[in-house]
């Protein structure tokens, strides 16, 4: 086992390696810029190496810094939490260079599913269900696009091959539409791209966002947790994740399991992981994976009674999985996650730094909250807004959905805007109690007016 | 009240000196004084940045500190006379880069740090420049 491990990230996640760390008798080494001197994950590290300046390209991304504090230090490990170098494969590669272990997927599984087309050919190899489409250009179709298209099913999305930015797409909704909407859409693409090729996918119209959590060990084994729903989202924003899912059952869940395991045996993944899947109408679809810890692995914690970071370390470290998929999937509760930002919702969400003059934070049973910051902290404007998560778990959905929003008015945060207030909306909301919803939330069901109606 | 003289404040800068107490003020209807020892923090006017006649010189990186490259002569002994831009030391990282350190301006190296071979963090001061007035 490593003797000392250096975390090279800032904020909540940091603080919570260095938990982990301590739990399993680990020194630890916190590393920070010049702008985040006063973050609690400096004083709670056994030891702390300034590394650059505010600029995360200076410091937290500065890979020679971070290489050099933990030779410096006599760190045999490196946890890059997430963000910054958590999914760079030539970091990890250096890491290994210099004598460090990185505690993260090996760099050739990160590499082959780092990017959404490569992870795209791995899933296809692993009969793991991907959004039906043409595999390339329509141009290139055999027989009658007509029949084609017919087969993926209406509603489709007309995509450029070169494009992106929402130039040369196209929904067609009906086989009437079809030829006049490729043609449109190439001479688009042409016209943006210099490249008139296009792709033709099926549209999502209603979908869910669930993920998977797995875990994979270096001696071949790989486990799979229950999934958690992010479906609550603003602007691709994940704001509210559960697990279990309300629109999942066990059938599906089992096979998306099984899918997510393949997936990382075909990848030769190991450490934790997660692969992300739309769901809609029963099906699942693999959008990609994100080779590394995520901000909501807690809710996983909540729900199978694990510790996500201490695997971490302990497969990065050589051991095997201490339990098999069936202790893996085990349902102990349900959990939700907020991400509590500082940001002022009546501005467009724009973050709001500045200091923090008086902070209550909840607790009691069920509660969890991961933080860095604290009354008289000052939030740097370098960084992301994410200033504390709260984790919520109890017996059942609406238990938890009732104990979050106790929470929720418990969580006082005097100086500065968050966006507590909005997360209560959603909690509250009749749509989100029943369960039943998609990625378009927020906008179907008006909260942000109605956020601007309280405060107003 | 009077001011009271030396003589007089004897027996409290006496009891003063064997506690840790740093400054001790004693004010009545709006008249008093204060005593400080040499150990109190230096006073700064609201508002103002304390003014100090040395630059400090910090590492831009983080690394080990040694007093010049490899085959090149230290420069930088405590009273050693210095132009802008002489090379006081380097830090270097463990790919073996060497960043120096450069003396922002001519003047006098009042103070060293950092010992040859030593780990810095970014930002460690490991010099106090006197530049020439």
């Amino acid at each position: 086992m490593f003797k000392k491990i250096l975390i090279a990230n800032r904020s909540e996640i940091a603080v919570r390696v260095i938990r982990a760390c301590r739990e399993m008798g680990i020194a630890s080494v916190a590393v920070y810029s010049e702008g985040d001197r006063e973050s609690r994950h400096v004083s709670m590290a056994d030891e702390a190496v300034c590394i650059g300046p505010a600029s995360s390209k200076l410091s937290y991304l500065n890979q020679e810094a971070l290489l050099t504090a933990a030779n410096m230090t006599g760190a045999d490990a490196i946890h890059p939490g997430y963000g910054f170098l958590s999914e760079n494969a030539d970091f990890s590669e250096l890491c290994a260079e210099r004598g460090l272990v990185f505690i993260g997927p090996p760099p050739q599984a990160s590499r082959k599913l780092g990017f959404k087309s490569a992870g795209k050919a791995i899933a296809l190899q692993a009969q793991v269900p991907v959004v039906p489409g043409t595999k390339g250009d329509v141009a290139g179709v055999a027989g009658d696009i007509l029949n084609t298209v017919s087969e993926i099913g209406y509603p489709v999305l007309i995509k450029a091959s070169a494009g992106g930015g929402g130039k040369g797409m196209r929904i067609v909704r009906a086989p009437g539409e079809l030829k006049s909407q490729l043609e449109a859409a190439a001479n688009e693409a042409k016209a943006s791209f210099g490249d008139g090729s296009v792709f033709i996918e099926k549209l999502l119209e209603r979908p869910r966002h669930v993920e998977i959590q797995i875990a994979a060990d270096k001696h071949g084994n790989a486990v799979a947790f229950a999934e958690r729903d992010c479906t609550v989202q603003r602007r691709h924003q994940k704001l509210v994740e559960e697990s279990p899912s309300p629109a999942i059952t066990p059938e599906v869940r089992r096979r998306m399991q099984e899918a997510a395991i393949r997936l990382a045996k075909a990848a030769g993944y190991s450490n934790v992981g997660t692969v992300e899947f739309l769901f809609q109408d029963g099906k699942f679809y693999f959008i990609e994976v994100n080779a590394r810890l995520q901000v909501e692995h807690p809710v996983t914690e909540a729900v199978a009674g694990v510790d996500l970071v201490d695997l971490m370390i302990r497969i990065a470290a050589g051991e095997a999985l201490p339990f098999g998929q069936e202790r893996a999937s085990e349902i102990r509760c349900h959990a939700i996650e907020h991400r509590i930002n500082a940001e002022d919702p009546d501005k467009d969400f724009m973050p709001c730094p500045g200091r923090i003059e008086s902070l209550d934070l909840p607790g009691g049973a069920g509660v969890r909250v991961d933080t860095h910051v604290y009354a008289g902290y000052t939030i740097p404007s370098h960084y992301d807004s994410l200033i504390a998560k709260l984790i919520i778990a109890a017996g059942d959905r609406p238990t938890t959905l009732r104990r979050s929003l106790r929470a929720l008015l418990e969580l006082k945060v005097g100086g500065i805007k968050t966006t507590a207030g909005l997360h209560a909306l959603v909690v509250a909301h009749p749509v989100f109690q029943k369960g039943d919803f998609d990625t378009h939330f927020i906008e179907k069901t008006g909260l942000l007016a109605r956020l601007e109606a309280v405060h107003a | 009240m009077n001011a009271p003289d030396a003589e007089e404040l004897r027996p409290i800068v006496d009891w003063i000196k064997s506690t840790d107490l740093v400054e001790v003020a004693f004010r009545k209807a709006g008249k008093g004084f204060a005593l400080a020892t040499p150990e109190s923090p230096v006073r700064v006017p609201e508002g103002a940045p304390p003014v100090s006649r040395f630059i400090p010189v910090s590492s831009e990186a983080v690394g080990i500190f040694q007093w010049a490259q490899p085959g090149k002569a230290r420069k930088a002994e405590e009273g050693a006379a210095v132009v802008e831009g002489d090379e006081l030391g380097v830090v270097v990282s463990g790919c073996g880069a060497a960043k120096p350190v450069k003396s922002p301006a001519a003047g006098r190296v009042a103070k060293c740090f950092a010992e040859a071979g030593q780990a810095v963090e970014y930002g460690q001061p490991l010099f106090l420049l006197e530049p020439r007035p």
